[in-house]
C-alpha cells in the first residue's frame, strides 16, 4: 500500500514536470556536466599525451584514476546509438527475445521482480507459439480431411 | 527527389575516433577511447578500443562480442541491430528523426518553441501500455535532442546532439550527451567524435572485422 502510494506521488510529480512545457526538457546544464567530468577530461588529456597507454599501465596511485572504473557500461553505451534498451518493460524483453531477454533483464536490472516479469513475457511468447502451431496443424489437418 | 545512388551520393561506411565519458549512479566513472567503424554492406559495427584496455567490441545482428587478441572473451544478445544506430541514420542522411519514421512510432504533433521545433512521436496503439512518447527536437533543421518517456509520462532519458561535423556530405554530431534517470539516480554519458571519414575504401578488414567463432 505504502509502495503504491509512493509510486502514485512519484508519477504525479513527473506528470507535472511534463505539463510544464516540452521545450524545458531540452535544457542542458553544460556547466554542471563540465564540472562533473573535469577529472575525466584531465584523464583523457593524459591518455592522448601518452599515446597507446592503457589503464593498467597507469599507476593506481595516480589521482586521475580515483573512482575510475576499468570497464564501460556497454549496454549503456549502445543505448546512446539507437532505440533504447532501457525503458522497455521487462515483460516485453522476455516476450520478444525469449531466454536471452530474460538473461538481459536479470543482469541489467538486477531485480527479482523485473526478472520474473521478463520470464512471464517469455512464457507467454512460448505459449502463443505452441497455440499457433496446434491451431495451424488442426486447421491444416481438417483441410486435408475436407479435400480427402 | 532522386535516390542517393542515382545522384552518385551513396554513403556506405564511416569511421571516427571517439571518447566516451560516463558517470554512474554510484559515483564511479569510466573513460573509453578508440575508433568506431561502421559499414552498411557488412552490417557490422566495430569499436576498436585503445583505452582503458586494448580490445574490440563487435556488434553483428543482435549479438555483441568482446574480443581480446582475436579471441571472444564475452558475448551477449542485445536488442539492437547495427542498422538501427545513429551511424546508419547519418549515412542515410536520415538522422533528423532518429529513424523513428521507420519504426512503430507515428508522428503525433509538431510545435515550435523559440529556436526549437519539437515533434512528439507516439507508439503504435497496441504498444502504448508498454512504451511512452518520444520527443524529438530540431535546432537549425538539425537533430538537437531526444527525450524518452514511460507510458506514465515519466522522463527516463534525454539525449543531446551538438557541434555537427561534416565529411563528404555527411553531417554527424561531434558530441552527444545522454542523461539517464534510473531508480538509483542520474547517469550521465558524454560521447565525442573527431576525424570523421566517410567512404574510406582502404582498411576493409577493419570494417569487416571477424574472429574465430564469428561468421
Amino acid at each position: 500500500m505504502k509502495k503504491t502510494l509512493l509510486s502514485m506521488i512519484f508519477a504525479s510529480a513527473f506528470s507535472i514536470g511534463a505539463i510544464a512545457g516540452n521545450a524545458e526538457v531540452f535544457n542542458l546544464d553544460e556547466q554542471e556536466i563540465n564540472t562533473e567530468f573535469a577529472q575525466l577530461n584531465e584523464l583523457e588529456q593524459f591518455v592522448t599525451e601518452n599515446e597507446g597507454i592503457t589503464l593498467s599501465e597507469i599507476s593506481a596511485e595516480n589521482p586521475l584514476l580515483a573512482n575510475v572504473s576499468n570497464s564501460s557500461d556497454i549496454l549503456g553505451v549502445l543505448s546512446t546509438l539507437g532505440e533504447p534498451p532501457f525503458g522497455v518493460p521487462s515483460m516485453l524483453w522476455g516476450f520478444c527475445f525469449g531466454i536471452a531477454g530474460v538473461a538481459l533483464v536479470y543482469f541489467v536490472a538486477d531485480d527479482r521482480d523485473e526478472t520474473k516479469k521478463a520470464f512471464i513475457g517469455c512464457a507467454i511468447s512460448a505459449g502463443l507459439y505452441i497455440v499457433f502451431w496446434v491451431v495451424y496443424v488442426l486447421v491444416l489437418g481438417n483441410a486435408f480431411w475436407f479435400v480427402g | 527527389m532522386l535516390p542517393n545512388f542515382l545522384i552518385g551520393q551513396h554513403y556506405f561506411r564511416m569511421q571516427a575516433e571517439f571518447t566516451i565519458k560516463e558517470k554512474f549512479t554510484d559515483g564511479k566513472m569510466a573513460l573509453t577511447m578508440g575508433t568506431v567503424y561502421y559499414d552498411r554492406t557488412y552490417k557490422k559495427l566495430v569499436y576498436d578500443i585503445s583505452f582503458p584496455e586494448k580490445e574490440t567490441w563487435l556488434i553483428v545482428d543482435t549479438m555483441f562480442y568482446k574480443i581480446v587478441d582475436k579471441k571472444i572473451v564475452s558475448k551477449m544478445a542485445i536488442p539492437m541491430l547495427p542498422n538501427s544506430t545513429i551511424y546508419e541514420f547519418a549515412l542515410m542522411n536520415n538522422l533528423d528523426n532518429f529513424g523513428l519514421e521507420n519504426s512503430f512510432y507515428t508522428l503525433d504533433k509538431v510545435e515550435k518553441d523559440g529556436e526549437l521545433v519539437i515533434a512528439s512521436w507516439m507508439p503504435d496503439k497496441k504498444m502504448q501500455k508498454a512504451l511512452g512518447k518520444i520527443l524529438v527536437s530540431k535546432k537549425n533543421n538539425k537533430l538537437f535532442g531526444i527525450a524518452f518517456y514511460t507510458p506514465a509520462n515519466e522522463l527516463i532519458k534525454k539525449q543531446f546532439f551538438k557541434e555537427y561535423i561534416r565529411s563528404s556530405g555527411v553531417a554527424f554530431p561531434a558530441e552527444t550527451t545522454e542523461l539517464l534517470y534510473k531508480k538509483s539516480g542520474k547517469e550521465t554519458r558524454v560521447t565525442t567524435y573527431k576525424n570523421l571519414v566517410v567512404n574510406n575504401i582502404k582498411n576493409d578488414a577493419l570494417y569487416n572485422f571477424t574472429a574465430p567463432g564469428i561468421r
